[in-house]
């Protein structure tokens, strides 16, 4: 019993119902899976042919049994085209089922004649012959017909497809140009009755395995690069082997001679020697071979590389985000490249720029101007944190899929994109890369999306620290601009004083005069009036001019506002605050509210913060004095429950503090308009330039803080100040 | 009767101050810039001087006071300075033998309040 064959039958059929079974569990209802798993279940059937027969206790049942299993060879050109037509039916067009027809009928008609002595005439046992019948012949020219058949349309598929497509069609032509070779193999076999190894299930099995691999693979490795590792791995290795073994048989007379019992040493010797370079000498020579092969995809990696490690040093977030689609445009060869950032104060990613050559500008085409954030795009990069490939979507997902694939479809259909990576930045997406189809139609290979992965989120890096350094450049500028009008204010506002003096003085003394003048001798009663309304009016500009001066006064104070920054107590502070404002009512003349409850509560442990105590203190003097104001206005100066308190809590990074009151309130309107400079509530009073509140957010600012205001008309107010928690020394 | 010079480079100020202080009684004094202030503080025998810290031209309101001081130093003087300047030119002008300070603006009342309070009249 030829057991070499048995086993080896047993192993290919095994491998066939197993790769077949798993592609087909793969997705049930493609087409493609389908007769891939037809195919290699055939393949299977036929192989248990050369199980099945020598097991048979006589020729007929080993007849009959080689004809049931002749049906699946019958079957496997069938399924195979059937497999082809399904993977290149939307690129070509042509009346496949025509073809098919064709196929099964022809397959039908053989199917006929397998139980008649036409095809297999017998079949002998000791030692194994199938004896061919008169039809054999055509049988072979139907098998190896359809297999150049399907070698054909693949051509075909091939010049006319793109990306991923394209590479899956090259690398079934790879496996069918083996699948042929086993053919011819295994008919020579048949025909020349030559016993020898089984090599054609050897190559059957690398034909399916590389059949599964295209279907399955998400990505397929650049078949040149393939087929170069196998051919210089086959050859390296033959000659491993092959150099002893030649030697041996060629000096092993002379050598036994010498030393019969040691004659094998040599060839061993060279034996291990081998095979311990010939790894070294299969990289190297891998190596070389791929440097040629792959220069031009080396030379883009290299590129993609280069710009990896140069973004960092773009410091204008514009500049650098034009610098990567344009660089992106040119080493991948696009047709365009887009990049969508997040927003945080819209939530939303945006599009912030968008690129393509000139040659491409005839095609209409704008880019969606932006994306939720909870957009079907960002939800997968969040579930899978890879690449999103459009062909692989529509390859591979199963059809009826959930809503979910369909509207990310149709979002990459949107965007004409063919691969949209993520750029994650401490497990956030801040942004996303859109790349369009390439020019040369080639698809991006796993290599290609790895280091697309590392450079965006090496870009990720890089925008941050270009929003940072942005960020940096508005804070130096409004340094600046302080330290500008730090400079001019003083002399100007002296200067300003200096036209207040003299229209002061000059009401001043024009109401001296007029004080001087006894009114009641005056016989005229127009004069009179005229005086008395002079007087008022010179009283008028005399307090306005003092109104003039607190405006000047908190100019300059702003502008010499020193930012000597320390370990302040927020606490302390406050309270400081308040018992200013209670001296300065005291000074004032204005009787402090009887009943009025100051009240603050810390509601955790609030660290010290690194600030300037000057101008926190100010801030809170007058969000207190505001709060003193606003309770007097609305309860009078009979105050009965007026109350002003202010709560300090720890808060992440922040310390908040709150200072609540249950004053007159503010209208809406006023709400709105709290924060610009010069506007004020107080126009009744004496008090107020109406440069507290913008002063007061300025101040905040500078310690990188914001401030809210919440109020209702009537009810009362609440600030809401939060200051983060710095260190000493920045 | 207490003669008064008073040095500042606003002329509106100064002729306000010398017309008001003149309604007050006072002889005045004025001058725009502080070198020919100097020379009226020399011939002149003034009990107080109403000093501007910032001038134009010339020598600045602290030298002035400086060279005040050793001409007379029993000499009463008011600075005025502008806002935000008091804490500054308080020390060295108080170092120096200032009276008083009276930010600008400043009423012709509260001036003659502290000119009262120096000469002390009333």
């Amino acid at each position: 019993m030829d057991w070499q064959l048995i086993i080896s039958a047993f192993i290919a059929g095994t491998i066939n119902i197993l790769l077949g079974s798993f592609v087909y569990v793969k997705n049930p209802k493609r087409a493609t899976n389908i007769f891939l798993a037809l195919m290699a279940f055939s393949i299977a059937l036929w192989n248990a042919a050369d199980i099945l027969m020598p097991f048979s206790k006589n020729p007929s049942i080993a007849l009959w049994w080689d004809r049931i299993c002749y049906i699946g060879a019958i079957f496997i050109p069938v399924f195979s085209i059937h497999f082809v037509i399904s993977i290149v039916r939307d690129i070509l067009d042509k009346n496949w089922r025509k073809i098919l027809t064709i196929t099964y009928g022809s397959a039908y008609v053989l199917l006929c004649f397998i139980f008649t002595p036409f095809i297999i005439k017998e079949v002998w046992l000791e030692p194994f012959k199938e004896v061919p019948g008169f039809l054999y012949p055509l049988f072979i020219i139907f098998f190896i017909g359809y297999f150049l058949y399907g070698l054909y349309i693949l051509i075909i598929g091939f010049k006319k497809s793109t990306g991923l497509k394209r590479t899956q069609i090259s690398y079934l032509f790879l496996a069918y140009f083996i699948g042929l070779v086993a053919t011819v193999v295994y008919f020579l076999i048949i025909l020349q009755g030559i016993s020898m190894l089984p090599l054609h299930h050897i190559i059957e099995i690398g034909y399916i395995l590389v059949v599964t691999y295209a279907i399955i693979r998400y990505r397929l490795m650049d078949i040149k690069v393939v087929v170069s590792r196998a051919g210089v791995f086959a050859i390296v290795y033959t000659l491993v082997l092959g150099i002893p073994f030649g030697i041996g048989s060629f000096v092993r007379d002379p050598l036994y001679k010498i030393a019969p019992d040691w004659w094998w040493l040599l060839p061993m010797f060279l034996l291990v020697a081998l095979a311990t370079a010939a790894p070294f000498i299969y990289m190297k020579l891998q190596k070389r071979i791929e440097l040629r092969l792959r220069a031009e995809e080396f030379r883009s990696h290299e590129a993609l590389r280069r710009l990896s490690h140069n973004m960092l040093r773009f410091p204008n977030l514009s500049n650098l985000l034009k610098l990567i689609v344009h660089q992106l445009v040119k080493i991948l060869k696009l047709k365009f490249a887009v990049i969508y950032l997040f927003d945080a104060k819209d939530e939303k990613y945006i599009m912030k720029t968008y690129w393509r050559p000139e040659q491409f500008l005839k095609t209409p085409f704008e880019p969606p101007a932006e994306f939720p954030k909870d957009a079907s795009l960002v939800k997968d990069f969040y579930l899978r944190r890879l690449p999103i490939v459009t062909e692989e979507l529509k390859l591979f997902m199963p059809k009826g899929t959930s809503i979910h694939i369909r509207e990310l479809v149709n979002s990459l259909a949107r965007l004409k994109a063919n691969t949209v990576i993520p750029s994650f930045l401490r497990n956030r997406i801040l942004g996303f890369l859109v790349l369009s189809d390439r020019r040369t139609n080639a698809a991006f290979t796993q290599e290609d999306l790895n280091l697309l992965m590392v450079l965006s989120n090496e870009a990720a890096l890089a925008i941050e620290n270009a929003q940072f350094h942005e960020k940096e450049k508005s804070v130096l500028a409004e340094r600046s601009r302080r330290e500008a009008l730090a400079d001019m204010a003083p002399g100007a506002s002296h200067q300003f004083n200096n036209r207040l003096v003299a229209i002061s003085s000059s009401a001043e003394l024009a109401l001296f005069r007029l004080e001087n003048i006894n009114i009641d001798k005056i016989e005229q009663e127009d004069v009179k009036t005229a005086i008395k309304d002079v007087k008022s009016r010179l009283e008028l500009i005399d307090k306005e001019v003092y109104k003039g001066k607190e405006i000047t006064s908190a100019i300059l104070k702003r502008a010499k506002a020193k930012v000597d920054f320390q370990d302040v107590d927020m606490r302390t502070l406050i309270e400081n605050a308040y018992r200013l404002v209670e001296i300065s009512y005291s000074k004032s003349g204005l009787e402090k509210p009887k009943s009025l409850g100051f009240n603050i509560t810390v509601s955790n442990e609030v660290p010290l913060i690194f600030g300037s105590e000057a101008l926190l203190q100010d801030c809170f003097y007058n969000l207190i004095d505001n709060a003193f104001d606003a309770i007097r206005e609305r309860m009078g100066d009979n105050i009965t429950d007026g109350k002003i308190e202010v709560v300090l809590t720890k808060e992440g990074q922040d310390v908040i503090v709150q200072v609540k009151d249950n004053g007159i309130g503010l209208t809406k309107e006023n709400q709105r308009k709290l924060f610009a400079p010069y506007f004020t509530t107080k126009a009744s009073s004496n008090k107020g330039s109406g440069l507290g509140l913008y002063v007061i957010q300025d101040f905040i600012e500078m310690h990188q803080g914001t401030i809210r205001c919440d109020s209702e008309y009537q009810e009362g107010t609440s600030f809401t100040i939060r200051l983060p928690i710095r260190k000493r020394g920045r | 009767m207490h003669r008064i010079l008073v040095i500042d480079d606003e002329e509106a100020l100064i002729k306000n101050i010398e017309d008001f202080l003149k309604a007050k009684g006072y002889e005045v004094f004025a001058s725009l810039d502080g070198n020919s202030g100097i020379e009226l503080l020399k011939s002149q025998n003034v009990d107080l001087l109403i000093l501007d810290l910032h001038l134009k031209d010339g020598p600045s309101g602290i030298q002035i006071l400086r060279v005040a001081k050793m001409v007379k130093p029993d000499l009463k003087v008011v600075m005025f300075t502008g806002f935000g300047e008091e804490e500054e030119a308080r020390t060295s002008c108080m170092s120096l033998g200032a009276n008083a300070f009276l930010c600008k603006p400043t009423s012709l009342k509260d001036l003659t309040i502290t000119i009262e309070d120096l000469l002390e009249v009333k």
